[in-house]
């Protein structure tokens, strides 16, 4: 089987015929290589490193946690690190290669994976946790400087009626403008900046994929939610070669809900558009 | 436009006062634990631009170092594209 592989997991106490077969079919970066990854799952088979790192209370040592025989999180290996105590993610690792590393040095402002030694779970997939409240995870020197930028996401807002819910991607800093990637609010709109220009379908509330393409040549978004019909907007875009990316907080506001996976372009992927959203739901069933 | 938001957490005047305060809760709970650690503060202060004071956001594992916090409302301007 070329790019994949193919596994047995059996539950505890059960024997076949309620074997679940888990194929792992495809690892989305070695068809649609990313300027940055991160994720839960294996996305590349030349990817050699861990997942994230993981800090654990009672002790506040980490370690690292990769992946299991399936590509899916070691949960296994997580599960004995952390015991009953709390889980945090120091840092989320680049799967692209390209060392694009996430990570948040403070411990009060780290997302949860998991919680007096249950592991973290939406729609059976692992998944971590920012609290609305300070959480967040950043690289300070993205260096991205493309004209086009393209964001694929899977996440869970944990609610719809806060102003809580707000950016989960941000690229870029206060001080040259910040774009803000794969944002649902309440209103249903794409983000906060782009509301009175671009309305997309309700998916608060529920897990959802997110795409977000960004022209800064035409100045124009489009936007997209699982494999619904792209919508797209003129807006004059926010400065694209600042420096940094920060999952879960922009300008005082943090994101409150679960983040599965973040990846991001620095070239137009909208042809690939379907073929990389039909990878993600293949694995996380969104819809 | 001004955005307020509405938190719990305890107020510095100065920003060698909160350096102090994260210190003091580093102290506490023995951060960092190696200094190869990713993790090295336990709290982080933040600077309320528009008020011109620091603040920390209340966590529940600060009520033991600072006591009961405050109501605090920070007013902040939203970046627009």
């Amino acid at each position: 089987m070329a790019n994949g592989r193919l596994g047995l997991r059996t539950r505890p106490g059960l024997v076949r015929p309620d074997t679940e077969v888990f194929q792992f079919k495809n690892f989305l970066l070695n068809d649609y290589p990313a300027y940055a990854a991160y994720s839960l799952r294996l996305l590349n088979s030349a990817y050699t490193g861990s997942a994230i790192k993981v800090r654990r209370s009672g002790d506040n040592t980490e370690q690292n946690i990769g992946f299991d025989a399936y590509g899916n999180l070691d949960e296994v290996r997580l599960k004995e690190f952390v015991g009953s105590n709390n889980g945090f993610v120091t840092t989320w690792y680049d799967q692209s290669g390209n060392l694009r590393d996430l990570v948040q040095s403070t411990a009060a402002n780290q997302p949860q994976i998991v919680v007096s030694g249950i592991v973290l779970n939406n729609q059976n997939r692992v998944t971590v946790r920012f609290d609305g409240t300070n959480d967040s995870l950043t690289l300070s020197s993205l260096g991205l400087t493309s004209e086009y930028v393209s964001v694929f996401s899977v996440q869970k807002n944990d609610d719809n009626g806060s102003g809580d819910l707000d950016e989960i991607f941000g690229i870029g800093n206060q001080s040259n403008g910040r774009a803000r990637f794969n944002a649902i609010v309440f209103g249903n709109y794409l983000s906060a900046g782009f509301a009175s220009n671009l309305t997309i379908s309700a998916a608060s509330c529920f897990q959802y994929i997110h795409i977000s393409h960004f022209d800064n040549a035409n100045d124009t978004i489009y936007g997209q939610i699982n494999n619904e019909t792209e919508q797209n907007a003129s807006r004059t875009l926010a400065n694209m070669s600042s420096p940094a990316i920060t999952i879960g907080s922009l300008s005082g506001a943090f994101y409150k809900g679960f983040f599965n996976e973040g990846i991001i372009y620095s070239s137009d992927q909208r042809s690939n558009t379907s073929g990389i959203i039909s990878n993600l739901n293949d694995y996380y069933k969104v819809y | 436009m001004t955005i307020t938001k509405y938190i719990k957490g305890y107020i510095f005047y100065s920003e060698q006062d909160a350096t102090n305060a994260r210190e003091k809760c580093d102290v506490y709970f023995g951060i960092p634990v190696s200094p190869e650690d990713v993790t090295q503060n336990w709290c982080e202060y933040f600077f309320a631009e528009l008020q011109g004071f620091y603040y920390i956001i209340f966590d529940e594992s600060l009520r033991h170092i600072f006591g009961e916090p405050l109501d605090l409302e920070i007013h902040y301007t939203p970046i627009v594209l």
